[in-house]
């Protein structure tokens, strides 16, 4: 199976950092999970900066964003990527508790990849990571420099 | 506050009423005693020609008299003779004139003995001027007293002339007064109809704000409600997310180590977990259905059933399931809102025929009596209700069977209710107990039809 180099999650939820990840490595799908608590933590890393500033220069396979995170919120994050030419490749998902409200049009405006709602029934929440860790794992050789605009993965 | 507006508008009305009546009567009144003393004016007008009429008539008379005595010539007996009666009937209008007025009277009384002197002078003198010839006459003219009672007639009728026209200044004055109140009295009365008018008026307004601005407050507390659950049933999905995921992980990574009791204490939790997502799901899109715009669009409600069957395909391959679907006509709605609707209708009576060896569903339409609705039923041969808990059906989280029959949250029918009342129409059920069902709801018709979309009349 293709695994994702790396994935950077961010999500300021004790409890659903350890079920991301726990659904993530339960189908082995990533080598390595960055886990940034906030969306300032999340900038960082992918900017190299404060803490993360020797990271290796690699960009992450995929980003998992919360929308809702203390100091800088996902949307803030995503607009971020989306905006950056040497970021702007790499594929966004939105996670949310939510499937109502103006985030879903707001995020695919601001150029996500996929939108997905955290189910409360956990095996549908692991299924659709698996999903979409399996989706971009077929992806990861695609060109560099586009903005990849795939329509599915949720 | 409504009843105390309700008995201020109807005072005010009242009051308004009882004014314009009074501005009618006053009206009516001043017209009458106008008239009344219009008439009194004529009436003076009429004594005054008859005394001017009867004086004439006196000095004449008295005219004839000396011409006689002068000539002796019986024609001006005669024409004296005539003079006398029409005085006598001038004399007798006269008195029938001013039959109401005793002063008027008494100088009569004195006229007539002026009069009975002056008659009695001049036939004295025209005897003596038959008898003894006319130097007797003439010099029967030289006394006096023949003078004084002509004199007297003529300062007594103007006595009465002087009257007369006395009275008719103090009628003139007094339809002038009376003229002046009743139009003083007039424009209060109409400025206090005014008054009133305006003053109702204003109550009416000042309430027709005040139940705008509670309305603006009740629609402004119906949304903050809206996103208060909204928001309480989202945040409560968070943490029971946690719960079942843990569960989960305990089921699947812990199973071996568990033993029978606390592995069935488990599936318990996870089974309660999953019911309250579903709980917290179905109260969310039924919160929503209060904030949503809605769209009204044509649609074909024949390809919404079909759609729905379609998806309800997972849950009756396995069944016998007899579908009797009829014509349906097209409607205007929101076609999700709808879908759901029949949706939810539908997957109840898949629901609830589970249990019959031979199912069958029957979808139809009919004309509703209400114009431009359409009643659509959706009937089946399932478990049915007892009638007397048909209303309860479409309360939110309201349900007739327990959940180890059929399982459901109950809210279906409340989400029914709701669409179908926000697009106007009405929602209602009929059912036998372990006879089955009929759900019925009224949505507008679509109003473009062009008569393609047929409405069947279905009997039963």
């Amino acid at each position: 199976m293709d695994k994702l180099e790396y994935i950077l999650l961010a999500d300021d939820n004790e409890n659903d950092l350890e079920l991301t990840q726990r659904a993530l490595s339960q189908h082995k799908l990533v080598n390595e999970i960055v886990i940034a608590r906030d969306g300032a933590e999340a900038m960082d890393f992918l900017y190299r900066r404060g803490a993360f500033a020797s990271r290796p220069e690699a960009n992450p396979a995929l980003v998992l964003l919360d929308i809702k995170m203390p100091k800088v919120d996902g949307l803030e994050v995503l607009e971020a990527i989306k905006k950056d030419p040497r970021l702007q490749h790499v594929p966004v998902v939105m996670l949310t508790s939510s499937r109502l409200g103006p985030d879903v049009d707001e995020c695919y405006r601001l150029g996500a990849n996929a939108y997905v709602v955290k189910p409360v029934d956990f095996m549908q929440f692991a299924d659709a990571v698996k999903t979409i860790g399996k989706f971009w794992a077929m992806l990861n050789e695609a060109p560099t420099g586009n903005v990849r605009t795939a329509g599915a993965g949720s | 506050m409504p009843v105390e507006f309700r008995t201020k508008v109807v005072t005010g009305g009242i009051l308004a009423v009882v004014i314009f009546a009074v501005i009618a009567s006053i009206s009516y009144l001043s017209m009458e005693s106008n008239d009344r003393e219009r008439r009194w004016v004529v009436h003076t007008h009429s004594v005054l020609e008859e005394l001017a009429g009867l004086l004439d008539s006196a000095v004449r008379t008295e005219s004839e008299q000396r011409r006689f005595l002068w000539t002796g010539d019986e024609h001006y007996l005669a024409a004296y003779g005539a003079d006398q009666k029409r005085l006598k009937e001038q004399f007798n209008d006269v008195r029938t004139l001013i039959a109401d007025n005793p002063v008027q009277q008494r100088s009569l009384d004195h006229l007539q003995i002026a009069l009975q002197e002056l008659t009695a002078g001049m036939d004295q003198r025209m005897a003596i001027r038959k008898e003894r010839g006319e130097p007797a006459a003439i010099d029967s003219l030289g006394q006096k007293q023949g003078w004084s009672a002509l004199d007297d007639t003529r300062n007594l009728v103007s006595t009465m002339q002087a009257e007369e026209l006395r009275l008719l200044r103090d009628r003139t004055a007094q339809v002038e007064r009376s003229l002046t109140e009743t139009k003083v009295s007039l424009i209060f009365a109409n400025l206090l109809g005014l008054l009133f008018m305006i003053s109702t008026a204003t109550i009416v307004r000042r309430e027709m704000n005040s139940r705008q601005i509670a309305e603006k407050k009740l629609v402004a507390a119906n949304q903050e409600l809206g996103a208060f659950t909204y928001s309480a049933a989202h945040d409560l999905r968070a943490p029971l997310r946690h719960l079942h995921g843990f569960a989960n992980f305990l089921q699947q990574s812990w199973h071996a180590k568990l033993d029978e009791d606390g592995r069935r204490l488990l599936d318990k939790i996870l089974k309660s977990s999953q019911q309250m997502g579903q709980l917290l799901d179905d109260l969310l899109s039924f919160s929503r259905l209060g904030q949503l715009e809605f769209r009204r669009t044509r649609v074909n409600l024949r390809d919404v059933v079909d759609r729905v069957i379609q998806e309800l395909q997972p849950e009756t391959q396995d069944r016998g399931v007899k579908w009797e679907i009829e014509d349906l006509p097209e409607i205007e709605g929101d076609p999700s809102l709808v879908h759901q609707v029949v949706l939810n209708l539908i997957a109840n009576a898949v629901k609830y025929t589970r249990k019959r060896e031979s199912a069958c569903i029957a979808i139809g339409a009919q004309q509703n009596s209400e114009v431009g609705l359409v009643t659509v039923f959706v009937r089946d041969n399932g478990a049915g209700f007892e009638m007397q808990y048909a209303n309860k059906l479409f309360n939110v989280f309201q349900r007739l069977h327990r959940a180890e029959e059929f399982e459901g949250t109950g809210i279906g029918l409340a989400i029914v209710r709701r669409v179908v009342e926000r697009h106007g129409g009405k929602a209602w059920a009929e059912g036998e107990l372990d006879k089955g069902a009929t759900f019925c709801f009224s949505l507008p018709k679509w109003r473009q039809s062009d008569g393609q979309a047929r409405v069947h009349s279905v009997g039963r």
